[in-house]
């Protein structure tokens, strides 16, 4: 079974794509601090707004720092608020999700209507609101992103759940006595993982897209500590004298983004032949 | 009306005694001889478009505390008195005024012929009225303290009014600079939410004409007006929220004027093809300020240590630019107040060290300074949304690190800031600023008796001798005299260093060429709005008179 | 029917309920009050000063009683005063609206103009040159932060080329113009900010209408139809389009307060006056009864577009009334 998937999905070579990138900038992320030419973090007045040279690749930013190695340690950054929200949106979307769909009853009742009011109010305005009043920082940027987006996995799951529930070996391992939590992490789990998974890999490039608009909003991850969004944010003021304070963070942010959601879709198109 | 409002931090607008003085700036000068351009010279016609990051909320004089409300009250109302181009204070709506019974009677004699924008004439009772509401607790005003010290304000005739003191009170003056709002549109309805409070009627230069919300305010010249009719037609508001669009904006020669950061004014001359940038002291200034009551910082010999090992000029250099000065006490450089016979203290490390040693201070091995086996460190606080600020601490963490002082930054949520931190006087050193206004009383930072919660004395300093001066200061109707005081307390508080006082930033501004007549004066830019003119030949704007 | 009606009228109740108390408590943590922000450390404004306003605002009560005056109030539309200028919220939402709905159709329109036949075509020919180029694009629109490709959009089309104006909603103009002058102008205004909203829509809008096409190729009445030799176009264009439209009903409820969020961007760099920005700016300047106003009416408003797409559904798709 899995030989199928992984022999289709290797025809799809956008996905293929995507994956190489994102295995590349894990790698980048992970060795950021190694990898940086130049201390990300120290200024340099003198050398503010340097044009791109052998000595600053990618130039420097308004303080003099060196743009390469910032976007380094920013690859970390945009990718732990992605798979920190993504991680909490799978947590909650999920164990909900299940509970609602297996369990049913008055807690799917309760569970669905919170999905519903979640999904009607505009996310955005609930995530501005907490980073307006609490600070932004990356951990409240990352806990709020992921506290905001797991009513669409839950309904998902939720959706999933339902169509198996009735499937012959989940009746069969109920009144075989099988207790709940087992018959839900051990028969029930691995039949929905497909449509989390995909659910999952768009989730992150959407967060990085979410980090990037707040940090434009100043409610991003905050300087010093160097983000893609928000050297971005930066580079909007110096966009007449400064063009590669703007193109190189904005390449980035497209080149990751893009590579997660073609990922995610041709994982979908792989592991869901419906459609 | 250069100084814009910022929505996404309060903090960046400029904080203290700010909106009063806000006043005076886009007033035009009374007297004809300080200006270049006499009446019959410019040419009428013609639209300014001015653009701002924020929407006005209240275009009325005594409820407004934002600066895009002010900007556009500032042309549509006048004060009793208003300052001149060289903040001296001059009369507005009054032609004259004495000073009576040792300072505690003030008389204004008002000009007679004025009308208000729908026509009815200006008389006592509108003052008296706006004095009611600047006192009225129903009424939103954050100006009621100005007046705290009025005993009463009567009307002998409908061109007198009589304003008495309990005490004298110096500053009392300057904030008859209020605008005066008109009785008999106010008279009836809440003063808070009245409909006029989106659509003014004032005595002012321009005339209120449309409101689109977040979108602009657009105002006409007055013809009535009794220093006669406005050169520029129309004065058009607009709110753009982001400033790299304005600046595209200004580029594509659809906004006349915009503020400027130090980066985009000393961008490549082709930007500013179509318009000229001007620069000129601002009324902030930038600190770095202690909690006296802390030990660490009680001897005012490590203050001034710590003063030393500060580079103030490559601050100015590396944070604005170059476009702002350095200063030396508790005023802006251009105010009267200022003492430049105050020497700056120089950038000397090696002062610093002798200095810190004298108290005890000696480095350990790795340079840092230890005194009784402990190292000398310290948090230093900012508040999150003022990039400035937080240049400066970090600026500051650098240049102390180097002379073996371990500093911590923190940057706190505004709000947390101040009341958290400030109000309970629960912090080692701070980074901040104030905006001041163009009166130099400045005894709610600086008198021993303003410590406590809520109160601007914050750092704790106490100095009888300051005290006294303060008290006798407001008590000083005479300039000269006034001045001298304010110079001695400058000089004072520069020797005890309760803050390190930082830099003065510069105002920058780009206005289109076209425009006759922006001259830059102690004051500001704008102080001769009214006599600015466009060429008939270059005028942008055609505007056809309905009849 | 009837009964389903009445069902899914009733679960609007605890939603709308669920969704005044998370405004509503999303303020409390807001540290400090809502007068801070004009007050503070402003040496003109006393402490006595700010208790007064506190008071005059019945900001000093506990707070399930604010919540309980207050939902009060909002049954009956009355959100209050905006702190900001004194003036009613319920009348600053209704300028916006007007706007933020016109902003939304406009780039709503413009997306599905493109992501119907996009998503028509890639599901006909999957993984066709058309589908993976398609693909391509539409990701690369989705994928770059929207402020950088409408900042783009602003100098190439704006400054280099001249061809639009940069931001606001008219010309500063004070002839008497003919209405259609005038409505070329708003019209030129309107074209960028729709076409970068509606890019950032396309994507899903075509990835639905693609798969949701292909369940439709799969279903045995298209095979069906196949067998009887009907013609190409018929069977596609005509049964397989429709049928897979259906779907898409359901999905504009859901679009609605991301559009209404996306537009919070996209506002403030077009100096667009809609719901978006006034939120947000309300949000950073703590404006109490705005924030929550404008969380529950876009809340209210989503609500209102799913219970009405949900009945468009079950009209034209009879099978869910009976699940």
């Amino acid at each position: 079974m899995l030989r199928i998937y992984l022999e289709r999905f290797k025809q799809n070579r956008l996905a293929m794509i995507g994956f190489a990138v994102i295995v590349v900038l894990a790698v980048l992320a992970v060795l950021a601090p190694w990898l940086c030419p130049k201390d990300p973090l120290s200024q340099n007045l003198i050398a503010r707004l340097q044009t791109p040279s052998q000595a600053y690749w990618m130039g420097t930013d308004d303080l003099g720092r060196d743009v390469f190695s910032r976007l380094l340690l920013g690859t970390r950054t945009s990718l732990s608020v992605g798979f920190v929200a993504v991680g909490i949106e799978l947590l909650i979307g999920v164990s909900l999700g299940l509970c609602a769909g297996f369990l049913g009853g008055k807690l799917d009742t309760i569970v669905m209507r919170l999905v519903d009011i979640m999904l009607s109010i505009p996310t955005i305005f609930l995530i501005l609101a907490v980073l307006a009043f609490l600070g932004p920082n990356i951990y409240n940027v990352m806990v709020i992103i992921g506290l905001t987006s797991w009513p669409g996995l839950t309904r998902l799951v939720r959706g999933e759940c339902l169509s198996i529930r009735e499937r012959e070996y989940i009746q069969a391992a109920r009144t075989a006595g099988i207790s709940t939590s087992r018959i839900l992490f051990v028969h029930l789990l691995p039949n929905v993982i497909a449509p989390i998974l995909v659910s999952a890999t768009l989730g992150v490039a959407g967060a990085i897209l979410t980090e990037s608009a707040l940090s434009f909003l100043g409610l991003g991850v905050q300087p010093p500590d160097p983000s893609w969004g928000n050297i971005l944010a930066i580079g909007r003021d110096y966009l007449h004298i400064a063009w590669w304070l703007s193109l190189f963070p904005t390449l980035a942010i497209l080149i990751t983004v893009l590579s997660f959601n073609l990922l995610g879709e041709g994982l979908r198109d792989v592991l869901d032949p419906r459609t | 009306m250069k100084d814009k409002h910022d929505i996404p931090s309060p903090a960046e607008r400029g904080r203290g005694c700010r909106v009063r003085a806000r006043w005076f700036i886009v007033v035009c000068a009374l007297i004809p001889t300080f200006s270049r351009f006499t009446a019959g010279e410019g040419e009428y016609g013609d639209a300014y478009v001015d653009a701002s990051i924020g929407d006005a909320s209240l275009l009325n004089p005594v409820l407004l505390s934002d600066s895009a409300s002010g900007d556009i009250a500032g042309l549509v109302f006048n004060g009793l008195v208003k300052y001149d181009k060289n903040i001296q204070l001059v009369g507005d709506l009054a032609e004259s005024w004495e000073i009576s019974k040792g300072g505690l009677v003030i008389t204004f004699h008002l000009r007679k012929g004025i009308r208000w924008h729908d026509g009815q004439s200006f008389t006592a009772d509108d003052v008296l009225f706006t004095y009611e509401k600047l006192r009225d607790p129903k009424v939103h005003t954050p100006y009621s303290s100005d007046f705290e010290d009025v005993a009463s304000v009567t009307a002998p005739d409908a061109y007198t009014v009589r304003v008495t003191y309990r005490k004298r009170f110096a500053p009392g003056l300057a904030s008859w600079g209020m605008g005066i709002v008109p009785k008999h549109i106010y008279g009836n309805g809440d003063f808070n939410t009245h409909p006029a409070n989106r659509a003014p009627i004032g005595t002012g230069p321009y005339r209120f004409k449309e409101w689109k919300t977040d979108q602009y305010i657009l105002l006409e010249a007055n013809p009535d007006y009794f220093e006669g009719k406005p050169y520029i037609q129309r004065y058009v508001y607009r709110i753009i929220p982001d400033s790299s669009v304005q600046f595209l904006e200004m580029r594509n020669q659809s906004i006349d004027s915009i503020t400027l950061t130090p980066d985009q004014y000393k961008a490549y001359d082709a930007i500013f093809e179509h318009h000229q940038r001007f620069r000129y002291p601002s009324f902030k200034y930038v600190y770095f300020g202690f909690n006296l009551k802390n030990d660490l910082f009680k001897d005012s010999r490590i203050r001034r240590a710590l003063a030393y090992a500060i580079d103030r000029q490559s601050m100015v250099n590396g944070i604005v630019l170059g476009l702002g000065q350095s200063i030396t006490g508790p005023f802006p450089v251009t105010s009267w107040a200022y003492n430049t016979a105050v020497e700056p203290l120089p950038y000397d490390p090696v002062k610093a060290k002798a200095l810190l040693a004298e108290c005890g201070w000696k480095p350990d091995s790795n340079g840092h300074l230890m005194k009784g086996g402990k190292p000398f460190s310290f948090t230093l606080m900012t508040n999150q949304g003022n990039k400035v600020r937080q240049l400066c601490s970090e600026v500051i963490q650098q240049q102390l690190k180097k002379i073996g002082i371990d500093v911590t930054v923190r940057i706190i949520e505004w709000s947390t800031f101040i009341h958290q931190y400030i109000d309970k006087k629960n912090f080692e050193a701070i980074v901040m600023g104030w905006q001041l206004g163009r009166d130099p009383d400045n005894y709610m930072m600086w008198h021993s008796s303003q410590q406590k919660e809520g109160q601007y004395n914050f750092c704790g300093y106490e100095n009888p001798q300051v005290d006294r001066w303060l008290v006798e200061a407001r008590e000083t109707f005479e300039l000269k005299e006034r001045q001298a005081l304010y110079h001695k307390v400058h000089a004072q508080i520069a020797g005890d260093l309760p803050y390190i006082f930082l830099y003065c930033p510069d105002e920058l501004v780009a206005i289109h060429k076209r425009f006759r007549g922006p001259e830059v004066a102690p004051l500001g830019l704008a102080w001769n709005f009214r006599e600015w003119w466009a060429p008939k030949g270059e005028q942008r704007y055609r505007i056809e008179m309905q009849p | 029917m009837g009964n389903y009606l009445l069902k899914r009228t009733l679960h609007l109740v605890p939603t709308l309920l669920g969704i005044s108390l998370i405004s509503f408590f999303l303020m409390q943590l807001a540290p400090g009050g809502p007068i801070d922000q004009m007050a503070d450390l402003n040496p003109r404004v006393t402490p006595e000063v700010k208790a007064r306003i506190q008071k005059d605002l019945g900001l000093d009560q506990p707070i399930l009683v604010q919540y309980g005056r207050w939902l009060k109030r909002i049954v009956l539309f009355d959100f209050g005063i905006s702190l900001k200028d004194n003036r009613p919220v319920i009348r600053k939402i209704g300028e916006r609206l007007p706007a933020t709905l016109l902003l939304n159709i406009l780039s709503i329109g413009l997306a599905l103009l493109l992501a119907i036949p996009i998503g028509f075509f890639a599901a006909i020919k999957p993984r066709s040159l058309f589908d993976r180029l398609t693909t391509v694009f539409v990701f690369v629109g989705f994928s770059v932060p929207t402020y950088a490709v409408a900042l783009l959009a602003m100098i190439m089309f704006g400054l280099k080329l001249g061809w639009l104006p940069i931001s606001g909603l008219s010309s500063m103009s004070w002839q008497p113009l003919p209405w259609w002058t005038k409505g070329w102008d708003i019209a030129k205004h309107l074209l960028l900010p729709t076409l970068v909203l509606g890019l950032t829509s396309l994507a899903g809008l075509s990835r639905y209408m693609r798969s949701s096409m292909l369940e439709v190729i799969h279903q045995d009445f298209i095979r069906a139809a196949e067998a009887e030799g009907l013609g190409y176009w018929r069977i596609y264009g005509v049964h397989a389009l429709r049928n897979a439209l259906i779907p898409m009903v359901t999905l504009f409820g859901l679009m609605l307060p991301d559009l209404i969020g996306g537009g919070v961007i996209i506002e403030t760099i077009f100096a667009y006056p809609g719901m978006g920005r006034l939120g947000y700016e309300a949000i950073m300047t703590r404006d109490y009864n705005l924030i929550m106003a404008v969380t529950v009416i876009s809340g209210g408003l989503t609500v209102m577009g799913n219970f009405l797409a949900d009945l468009l559904y079950a009209y034209v798709d009879p099978r869910i009334r009976y699940r």
